[in-house]
């Protein structure tokens, strides 16, 4: 089997490609399948230049003739590319971080998306955020002038919002992570809006963590609930600030290198024994890339022919993977696990985690929602900047 | 990058989203449009009027004249087609150097023909979609470009179906546009033939309801697929012509055997209408020659408890 895979690249994060690729060929060896299975990489950058991911996309498919062709590339890019996928018939795997959401949510039937379920779960955020106060409780977004390209801003704020609070104020940082880098504006107005005690926080790990830096030395920190995207969640963003947080932080999460299930074991103690790390979210992606892989390689014994066969194949099975058990959406034909809920109550110097949080009702009425209005953002892979 | 100089050739407001984004992008070259399409002339006119883009009128006859005169004048180099009354030849689209496509409000093969905005949602398909393919010379046959699906509720209308399609559609050309600006092949897929249906251009039938075969679901597909441009689905009562437009099926009734289009209940504000299959159609608005009026009209109209809607033909 041939599998060409459009890798990523990063200054913010810069091993998000090779971790992503390191980890599928680790299973895909680890299971047996590493003579079996050809790969074929090619770059595409920040994932934000046409011509170049067409470019690539083009040769794996036309010029390698690749079985399957897996995309590391956000929903933006995947819309020029899509004439390609349904031309050649080949099955498509998306990976991301998933910051972006499909804003059509019935899929091309030959694709299928692997992601970290960013913006569902700001809007899981989103939701808790509301019903943590009074009816129509007062809050105020942050976010990095980057983090604010991608949806999930628009899902944590739009899922607060319809659950019954009311953003008063959005404050979008300068994209300056050094130490220009200023709360004062948004402290300035919780000065002056003492009832807004709500913080609906996106932003990437380093700026994350330098938000909680400041956040921290604000005066009446201690009244704060902040609600917070997954990346704050990360250990990047939590373990560079001087604890313990004097606010409280709530959050969700795909993933969590303590998730208790035997195939999360197993990912760690291979990453432990033969790289002498930690796995992170850019390895598990990999990972789980890996397992689709080896689910398609054994359905194709069994007469896999087309993207659209083996798709449909998948929609059947329950698969065993760090995160818990994935199964394929039929309807979004997006993967989607169990969550995790995150709680740091201010001033505790444990992170409380809630595993194996079934949140397919809530992931199902998230995509029955259409997104209105005209959508602008970054065409770049969230994260690759 | 190539500079695309576009001739667009519509017949319906279908094209207009697609209209304002090419002119916007400074890709629109000429518009061309069948002369009786009188309310879509002045509108396209209106929308370019602040542009030098010709809207350039046709016959049936002259069309493919006027249409390779305007490719050679205004320099155009890639055709597309949005609801056009006629069959473009050959002649005509191999002109443009990087192709001519049509963009079809209906997934394709299953629906290839005229109107198949009318046949999904008569059909209650669960998702209707857009369909971008290369022009040759059969009618909707060409190799397939891009294809896009999106949800459609029981509850869409003609109307409001059209109007996402032609978002969709402009969404799609966008995509077209910038693979062929980008400078790269156009990538196909031929149609499979063995899934491929052409509808017709509707009779007035086809706008009718049949009350001895229809069950409140179709009945209801109907009217939408015929709301507005037939003014909802025809009917007769008392003698005169009826549209239903808007009615919903009553699931929560006793089974009361009567035979299909009798009315069993009429008051002010709607008729309750036994269907075939022992269902109940509520019906809360039509259509009459007196204008757009609630169901309780009906009764002006010398309407009864017990009296029976009839099929037009």
């Amino acid at each position: 089997m041939n599998i060409g895979i459009l890798f990523p690249r990063s200054n913010a994060h810069p091993l998000i490609g090779s971790e992503f690729t390191e980890a599928l060929k680790a299973f895909l060896k680890k299971e047996g399948l590493g003579d079996a299975v050809n790969i074929h990489s090619e770059s595409v950058g920040f994932g934000g230049v046409e011509k170049e991911v067409y470019g690539k996309a083009e040769k794996l498919l036309l010029m390698d003739n690749v079985d399957i062709l897996i995309g590391f590339i956000d929903q933006k890019i995947l819309e020029l590319i899509k004439p390609l996928i349904q031309a050649s018939g080949k099955l498509f795997i998306l990976v991301n971080p998933g910051a972006n959401h499909s804003l059509n949510w019935v899929p091309q039937e030959n694709i299928i998306t692997l992601c970290l379920q960013h913006s569902f779960l700001c809007a899981l955020s989103g939701s808790i955020a509301a019903e943590s106060g009074g009816k129509e409780i007062p809050g105020a977004a942050a976010s990095s002038f980057y983090d604010c390209g991608y949806l999930h801003l628009s899902s944590i704020t739009n899922e607060f919002t319809a659950s019954g609070g009311k953003t008063m104020y959005h404050y979008i940082n300068k994209q300056t992570y050094n130490d220009e880098f200023s709360i004062q504006e948004l402290t300035g107005f919780l000065e002056a809006n003492p009832s807004v005690t709500t913080l609906l926080c996106v932003f990437d790990s380093l700026p994350a963590s330098l938000f909680y830096k400041m956040l921290n030395q604000y005066e009446h920190a201690q009244q704060l609930q902040l609600f917070v995207s997954p990346m704050m969640l990360e250990k990047k963003a939590l373990g560079n600030v001087d604890k313990p947080f004097h606010f409280t932080i709530n959050g969700y999460l795909p993933w969590h290198l303590s998730v208790p299930n035997s195939e999360n074991s197993s990912f760690i103690q291979f990453y432990r024994e033969h790289y002498r790390k930690d796995p992170g979210i850019f390895s598990l992606l990999g990972w789980e890339a890996g397992i689709i892989i080896k689910e398609i390689a054994l359905s194709m014994e069994t007469g896999y022919t087309t993207g659209i066969n083996v798709i449909d194949l998948l929609k059947t099975k329950k698969i065993s993977s760090p995160r818990g058990v994935l199964e394929l959406d039929a309807t979004t034909q997006y993967f989607t696990s169990p969550v995790i809920r995150c709680t740091i109550p201010a001033g505790s110097p444990v992170t409380e985690l809630e595993f194996n949080i079934d949140a397919q009702n809530e992931w199902e009425q998230f995509t029955e929602k259409t997104t209105d209005g005209v959508v602008s953002g970054w065409t770049n892979t969230y994260l690759c900047y | 990058m190539n500079e695309l100089k576009i001739i667009v050739l519509c017949s319906s407001r279908f094209a207009l989203p697609a209209i304002y984004q090419l002119a916007y992008f400074q890709q629109l070259a000429v518009v061309l449009i069948p002369e009786n399409c009188k309310e879509m002339i002045a509108e396209t006119r209106e929308a370019l009027k602040a542009t030098n883009i010709p809207v350039i009128t046709a016959t049936k006859e002259n069309f493919a004249e006027r249409a390779s005169e305007a490719i050679h004048t205004c320099s155009v180099n890639m055709g597309l087609v949005l609801t056009f009354s006629y069959i473009i030849p050959r002649p005509v689209f191999e002109l443009p150097v990087h192709g001519f496509y049509n963009v079809h409000p209906g997934p394709l093969p299953a629906y290839r023909g005229a109107d198949p905005i009318f046949y999904q949602i008569k059909n209650r398909e669960p998702k209707a979609g857009v369909c971008i393919h290369k022009l040759d010379a059969g009618r909707d046959t060409g190799p397939v470009v891009l294809e896009e699906k999106i949800m459609l509720p029981s509850f869409y209308t003609y109307g409001m179906l059209s109007q996402e399609l032609a978002g969709l559609a402009a969404k799609l050309i966008d995509t077209l546009t910038k693979i062929i600006a980008l400078g790269f092949n156009v990538p196909s897929r031929p149609q499979n033939e063995s899934k491929a249906h052409y509808y017709k251009k509707q009779s007035s039938q086809e706008f009718t309801v049949n009350w001895q075969t229809m069950d409140a679901d179709s009945i209801i597909a109907l009217m939408n697929a015929c709301n507005p441009h037939n003014k909802g689905a025809a009917t007769k009562l008392n003698h005169k012509k009826v549209h239903l437009i808007s009615a919903e099926k009553d699931q929560n009734h006793e089974t009361i055997p009567s035979a299909p289009g009798t009315i069993l209940f009429l008051d002010d504000d709607c008729a309750e209408v036994a269907v075939i299959n022992s269902g109940l159609l509520k019906i809360n608005f039509v259509y009459t020659d007196e204008g757009f009026v609630s169901a309780g009209y009906l009764k002006q109209m010398g309407a009864a408890k017990g009296m029976m809607f009839e099929n037009l033909f």
